[in-house]
């Protein structure tokens, strides 16, 4: 049964996987370039003063920082607005199988995709810095952009929720709070900003928990 | 007698609103079950609280022996599910959710799913949201039957169908039931398609049951009588007791009743109205459905 539900959600995200994964190579590509461009056109030197002193290397480049937070949030679209469209979800709901699995299967496959995504990205960063830098900027730059891929995490979480509550009301009022949580995950502008990233860390390891709880509202009827 | 569906004393308000006033009804295993009313009598609540998916104010509502709002895995696995609308996974294809569903059901039977697939003449790379709204019907009753469920619960299976689709929805349903002794409980708007393949029927009326009897018992016993007579009107109304419902065009009075003619003229004589060529005029389930629900 894990395997049908995890055919179902490869149907509905297959295309934008390989969108993305495209559009990470050509961040990573763009990363390169930018790099380069800094230690071209600023000198090696004052490159370095910029990197170590004001702590700074991949913030500037904006795609890597919201790269995870835009495929999070795709990726809950595409999952879970079929689902509720015309209540769609009452055919999940019906299949021979218990509500908590299949939505904590569903939520787990469309986050194994964004993991894997994050994953790739992080990996390509590795190769991107570490060709320029000594691996202690690496391990810097590197830890920065921690906090980014916790917030793709968050939105891919919270998006699920808010699309899965049947209530419109709640749905602006969690949108809300939503635009808030998320938003702590980019305050930071330098490495070592947040102090312990646990905190972050526990947050998003019990957003599912929110999942389970519209799908029980759902199934109760609540308007 | 085993009780697939059994539904006690089931109360439910939206608000302040009635809806549902201790509905009591019972389906027995291999009967084809007809749930009927007009449009906000409760036919769609009770649907959806039999199907899980509410949970009613008060009562009970058992499927298959379970509460129906907590049906365990094993017995979905029983069910079979119309929603409203020929609901199915619009983003997949003919082929896709064949595969998808049959990893659910280990008696999964195929060869219906096919057979009646292959009555479209679409490709199976055909996506389920490029059809029509009687070809979704087919993929939806060729999922429900590849799965072989002992319960069907068909709502408002008529929805959005042409003559040609429902008259194809009610043949390969009728064969298919028969054949293998299902049990069905339906809704739909279009009486006579019930006519043709329903057992046993309620009739909802505003927070009441109107009826609940065989359709054969109903058609032996609910009676339609016409006759002509300026006087009779505003002397006769419908009550529980003896006149179901009265309808009154210029001078001809048309009457519903479940009692005989011979009561009818008693009655009549008895409020002042004399030789009235009272006869009875036979009817279909359509105009029966009217005669005690009411044309407005």
């Amino acid at each position: 049964m894990l395997k049908a539900i995890l055919y179902k959600e490869w149907i509905k995200l297959r295309w934008a996987v390989i969108v993305i994964a495209g559009l990470t190579i050509l961040s990573l590509a763009y990363s390169i370039g930018m790099i380069n461009y800094y230690i071209e056109f600023q000198g090696a030197f004052q490159n370095w003063m910029y990197v170590i002193g004001k702590s700074l290397l991949l913030k500037n480049i904006v795609f890597v920082k919201f790269l995870p937070l835009i495929t999070g949030l795709v990726f809950a679209l595409l999952q879970f607005v079929p689902e509720m469209s015309r209540n769609r979800m009452r055919l999940s709901y019906h299949l021979p199988i218990s509500e908590k699995k299949l939505l904590l299967s569903s939520v787990g496959i469309g986050y194994m995709f964004l993991l894997a995504e994050i994953i790739f990205l992080f990996l390509g960063l590795w190769l991107v810095v570490s060709i320029n830098y000594p691996a202690e900027v690496v391990q810097k730059a590197l830890l920065s952009t921690i906090p980014w891929f916790l917030g793709g995490s968050a939105v891919y979480f919270l998006t699920a929720f808010i699309i899965l509550e049947p209530s419109w009301i709640y749905r602006i009022i969690y949108g809300v709070v939503s635009y808030g949580i998320v938003t702590m995950y980019y305050e930071a502008s330098t490495y070592d900003q947040y102090r312990s990233l646990w905190a972050f860390i526990l947050i998003v390891a019990l957003m599912p928990l929110t999942i389970l709880f519209a799908g029980h509202r759902f199934r109760r009827g609540t308007k | 007698m085993e009780h697939v569906i059994e539904c006690r004393n089931l109360t439910h308000y939206y608000g302040n609103n009635l809806v549902l006033n201790n509905l009591n009804l019972q389906v027995e295993r291999g009967r084809i079950f007809g749930i009927l009313g007009k449009n906000g009598m409760g036919k769609t609540t009770t649907i959806n609280i039999l199907m899980g998916f509410l949970r009613p104010t008060s009562g009970q509502c058992l499927v298959l022996g379970e509460e129906s709002h907590a049906l365990s895995p094993q017995t979905r696995q029983k069910i079979g599910l119309l929603h409203e609308g020929h609901l199915a996974y619009d983003f997949m294809t003919i082929r896709q959710v064949e595969k998808f569903y049959s990893r659910f059901f280990p008696n999964w039977k195929a060869e219906h799913y096919w057979d009646l697939m292959g009555k479209l003449g679409l490709s199976h790379n055909h996506k389920i949201k490029n059809m029509s709204c009687g070809q979704r019907s087919q993929v939806v009753l060729g999922l429900i039957f590849a799965q072989d469920p002992e319960l069907l619960i068909l709502d408002d299976y008529s929805m959005g169908l042409d003559p040609g689709y429902r008259a194809l929805f009610i043949d390969y349903l009728q064969e298919y039931v028969r054949e293998k002794d299902k049990t069905v409980f339906l809704t739909s708007h279009i009486i006579q398609d019930v006519e043709k393949v329903v057992d046993d029927t309620i009739i909802m009326g505003y927070q009441k049951l109107l009826l609940k009897m065989p359709l054969a018992t109903l058609r032996e016993k609910f009676h339609r009588y016409e006759f002509r007579s300026a006087e009779a009107i505003g002397k006769i109304e419908a009550d529980d007791n003896l006149i179901s419902n009265v309808e009154f065009v210029h001078d001809k009075v048309t009457l519903y009743s479940f009692k005989p003619l011979k009561e009818i003229k008693a009655y009549l004589e008895k409020i002042g109205i004399n030789n009235a060529e009272i006869r009875e005029i036979p009817m279909t389930l359509e105009e029966a459905f009217i005669g005690l629900t009411g044309k407005y």
